[in-house]
């Protein structure tokens, strides 16, 4: 369960929909046990899982239909239930990140969400460790920009 | 606040979000009401069929019906005419065609041949180690080794090496199947994009290196992508910006795009650059200018381009093929290729088809293009 959790973030983070992100990371694991034979031999078959949802997040029309769907059920089901949302400030940083391009995206997320390393990061996404920073590094200059905020920590002193 | 403590700030608001609301019995409960409507909607699919089929056999059973003047159909959409399993190539990726043939590289020092008349693998050449097919142009293969900081010209036909050039090696990435070196042939030039270093030209028949070109501080681009024409050749340079690079002049101008360039391809006279802000930028050689600004479907991130068999064609990730016609520069026909997941770095055209690779799935996948 706290497996599903963190990619329900992960897809949460980089859809921007509560729906969306439920029907993806359901996706993803219905994905991950269809073809368990295959990836059940990986050494973090939770990385193959997230990397699905990460690419299955950033893809506007899945994440569409997805969250379609989802709102489908829910009229259907006339579920009344509130649901919470992130705070303010944090919506808007996530909000950054979605405008970024998918890769930059993806590899903020994963590396904030996920606690991994550039080379995990790398590993999963199925490019170089270079790469990622190169991603890394143009996102962090966008979001410090669009958010108006500092990148070092040292402004924060 | 720094924006590393906004993004630690924001990923625990997720992770809280994230345990507060998975809910393991709600979501059973709505994984069965989704498999139950999926049901629904299959019975639903069939009885509309059913009832389709009955309707056709009302009016045959009428007899002929007077002939109909109608306008001519339009250009036949493409499909997806053929997938080719490629088993023994560990990370298959098309290069292009060479003498009607389909030329793959394996991703494991192996080229493979692929006949578009049976649309099987009919041989293969083992290459020099640590080498890769990067290229096909001039009747010729080329050959990248990023370790030996080499590129070679060989014969298909025997796979011997015609001549070696080197270039400058660079540290290869954790990554084997990245690219390193990027190839585009024009006529006598052969010009290699060295992913974080600089784009060489070379004088291919004098066999050495004719000019360097960077952009920016040094390590500040990713030289990701190459493609030459008209004696010149455009690459990725700073961030949303295509460079072309002038050999006559040794400069380079830029040519804002508006999004990180993602594929570049000469064709028609004219430079095309797939950007990741879904458009595709048509660029005049002659100008440096950018002539036309193609948008395309914003919801696939654009990639690897191809001209030929009179369009452009640009494949865009989750296995989207767009048609771009010369002339209008419109796109005028997309096709969805195989299951979400699709990924082709490169495209090809030729034999009447658009070729792709899925590496992962290790299969070439024909599309026609429809005449």
């Amino acid at each position: 369960m706290r497996e599903f959790a963190s990619v329900f973030g992960l897809a949460y983070a980089l859809s921007g929909s509560r729906w969306a992100a439920e029907d993806i990371a359901q996706d993803a694991f219905v994905v991950a046990h269809r073809q368990w034979g295959r990836i059940g031999a990986y050494d973090d078959p939770g990385a193959w899982v997230r990397r699905v949802a990460a690419n299955l997040a950033v893809s506007g029309v899945r994440r569409r239909l997805a969250e379609a769907r989802a709102l489908v059920r829910l009229a259907a089901h006339q579920q009344q239930q509130p649901y919470a949302a992130l705070p303010s400030e944090d919506g808007d940083f996530w909000r950054a990140v979605r405008r970024l391009p998918r890769r930059q995206a993806q590899v903020v997320a994963l590396l904030a969400l996920g606690e991994l390393s550039t080379a995990e990061v790398a590993s999963m996404l199925g490019c170089s460790q270079r790469m990622v920073q190169v991603h890394l590094q143009k996102a962090r200059v966008a979001l410090a920009e669009r958010l108006d905020l500092p990148l070092d920590e040292e402004a924060d002193r | 606040m720094t924006l590393d403590r906004r993004m630690r700030q924001a990923a625990e608001s997720v992770r809280r979000y994230a345990d507060a609301e998975v809910d393991p019995v709600a979501m059973l409960w709505r994984q069965r009401s989704r498999q139950r409507r999926r049901s629904l909607q299959t019975a639903a699919v069939a009885l509309t069929l059913l009832a389709g089929l009955v309707a056709v056999a009302v009016l045959v059973a009428r007899g002929p019906r007077q002939p109909e003047v109608i306008a001519p159909p339009p250009r036949p959409l493409g499909r997806v005419a053929a997938t080719i399993a490629l088993p023994q190539a560990a990370f298959p990726r098309v290069v292009g065609l060479v003498d009607g043939l389909v030329w793959v590289d394996g991703g494991d020092a192996t080229a493979y041949r692929v006949d578009p008349q049976t649309n099987r693998v009919i041989g293969s050449l083992r290459l020099p180690a640590g080498s890769r097919l990067a290229a096909v142009a001039r009747g010729s293969l080329w050959l990248a080794n990023e370790a030996a900081g080499t590129v070679s010209q060989a014969d298909p036909r025997t796979g011997r090496t015609l001549r070696t050039v080197s270039v400058g090696s660079v540290a290869a990435g954790p990554d084997p199947h990245e690219e390193q070196f990027g190839v585009a042939v024009d006529g006598n030039t052969v010009w290699v994009a060295r992913l974080h270093t600089d784009v060489v030209r070379l004088d291919w028949a004098g066999g050495k290196v004719a000019g360097r070109f960077t952009i920016g501080l040094p390590g500040s681009s990713s030289y990701d992508v190459i493609a030459a024409g008209s004696g010149v050749a455009v690459t990725h340079g700073e961030p949303n910006d295509a460079d072309q690079l002038d050999p006559r002049t040794g400069a380079a101008t830029a040519i804002r795009l508006g999004g990180d360039p993602a594929g570049a391809a000469f064709g028609a006279g004219s430079f095309w650059v797939s950007a990741q802000n879904f458009t595709l930028a048509r660029i005049d050689p002659a100008s440096r200018r950018m002539v036309a600004t193609i948008r395309l479907d914003a919801n696939h991130l654009p990639g690897a381009v191809v001209v030929g068999d009179g369009a452009v064609w640009v494949f865009a990730g989750g296995g989207l093929l767009q048609r771009i016609d010369l002339v209008s520069s419109q796109v005028v026909h997309t096709l969805a290729v195989g299951p979400d997941g699709v990924d082709s770095g490169r495209l090809a055209v030729g034999a009447g088809s658009v070729w792709l690779s899925d590496a992962e799935a290790r299969t070439l996948i024909r599309i026609d293009t429809g005449g």
